[in-house]
């Protein structure tokens, strides 16, 4: 009788333990990482470049003295980053990210992009010309702001090869300039060197 | 005879009001700095923080003692006055370090509302 209660007591807690198990083990081996940790699966452009070239960046912007110096938010409109290596670099992902980095900073505001304008005319559209919307509650047509800076990027490559050894560098470069006088008040850049063995 | 030992005293008192502050600064850098992985070559030299345009930029400089060259990721860690953090973490940054280099850590927190920050520095070879 002891035993019996002991098996089925042992039973229930073996059960109640591989139902809940937060560690157990994948058959197919899937695993999640660390988004944040440094990726070195290949030496081609990766997530940590990325990272790094936008969280850099943005940091370096925000120390111009453009910026630093304004005792107003200043207006940005930042425009896709140019991709001048041989890789394909989906240059998106940087962009929208160092403007998430300059915003968050709560030092600079972004005039719409070319990708969302149409999306915002449209918008400013459909609230004054189709007649459906109280006009107290309606945003005005020709009260959008313009930007006082442009955002222009780039990503170059140098890519050099031996038998044993790739390297690669990759210098990024990111400048504001002054639209209405067209002269560019800063610029910087960030580089990174991968090196791989064959 | 008891003016040589209100003398002795005296002296001690000096010595120990000069090293107490020394002691609690040193305790203080290091506890800036989350050590993972193989780090017992770097030393933490100096630490300093300023708020520059209105955002907290720190420096740490660090001598690496090995005799041979090696790789670290670091980070900075941004928070507020009660220990919170104020934004997600950072990337890892990557970095060589030669033998007996001496090298800076600079960090620029993101938003201003960072008043405090740790850096997390993990050493490998």
């Amino acid at each position: 009788m002891k035993f019996a209660t002991c098996a089925v007591l042992a039973s229930a807690i073996a059960l109640t333990a591989c139902g809940t198990n937060p560690r157990q083990p994948s058959e197919s081996g899937v695993r999640y990482g660390d988004a944040k940790g440094v990726e070195t699966v290949t030496n081609e452009f990766g997530s940590t470049d990325l990272q790094v070239i936008a969280e850099n960046m943005a940091k370096k912007m925000l120390q111009s003295p453009v910026i630093a110096n304004s005792s107003t938010v200043v207006r940005l409109r930042i425009e896709d980053v140019r991709n001048l290596t041989s890789e394909y670099i989906d240059t998106r992902m940087i962009t929208n990210r160092i403007r998430r980095q300059l915003l968050n900073s709560g030092r600079v505001e972004f005039a719409v992009d070319d990708a969302g304008l149409q999306t915002q005319t449209d918008g400013l559209a459909r609230q004054n010309n189709s007649g459906l919307y109280d006009s107290k509650t309606t945003s005005r047509t020709g009260k959008m702001e313009a930007e006082k800076y442009a955002v222009r990027g780039s990503i170059r490559a140098i890519v050099k090869r031996s038998a044993n050894v790739k390297d690669v560098f990759y210098t990024f470069e990111l400048s504001l300039t002054d639209k209405q006088r067209g002269v560019e008040v800063w610029s910087d850049d960030q580089e990174i060197r991968k090196v791989s063995g064959r | 005879m008891i003016e040589r030992k209100k003398f002795i005293t005296s002296l001690l008192l000096i010595a120990f009001a000069v090293w107490l502050p020394t002691a609690a600064q040193a305790q203080t850098m290091d506890g800036k700095l989350r050590r993972m992985g193989q780090t017992k070559d770097l030393n933490l030299e100096d630490l300093r923080a300023v708020r520059r345009n209105n955002l907290l930029t720190v420096q740490a400089t660090l001598v690496q003692k090995a005799k041979r060259d090696t790789n670290i990721n670091y980070r900075f860690k941004w928070l507020d006055d009660s220990g919170m953090k104020v934004t997600d973490d950072e990337v890892w940054n990557p970095k060589v370090i030669y033998a007996g280099q001496t090298f800076e850590l600079t960090g620029i927190a993101p938003t201003p509302m960072a008043t405090d920050f740790v850096i997390e520095i993990e050493g490998f070879k």
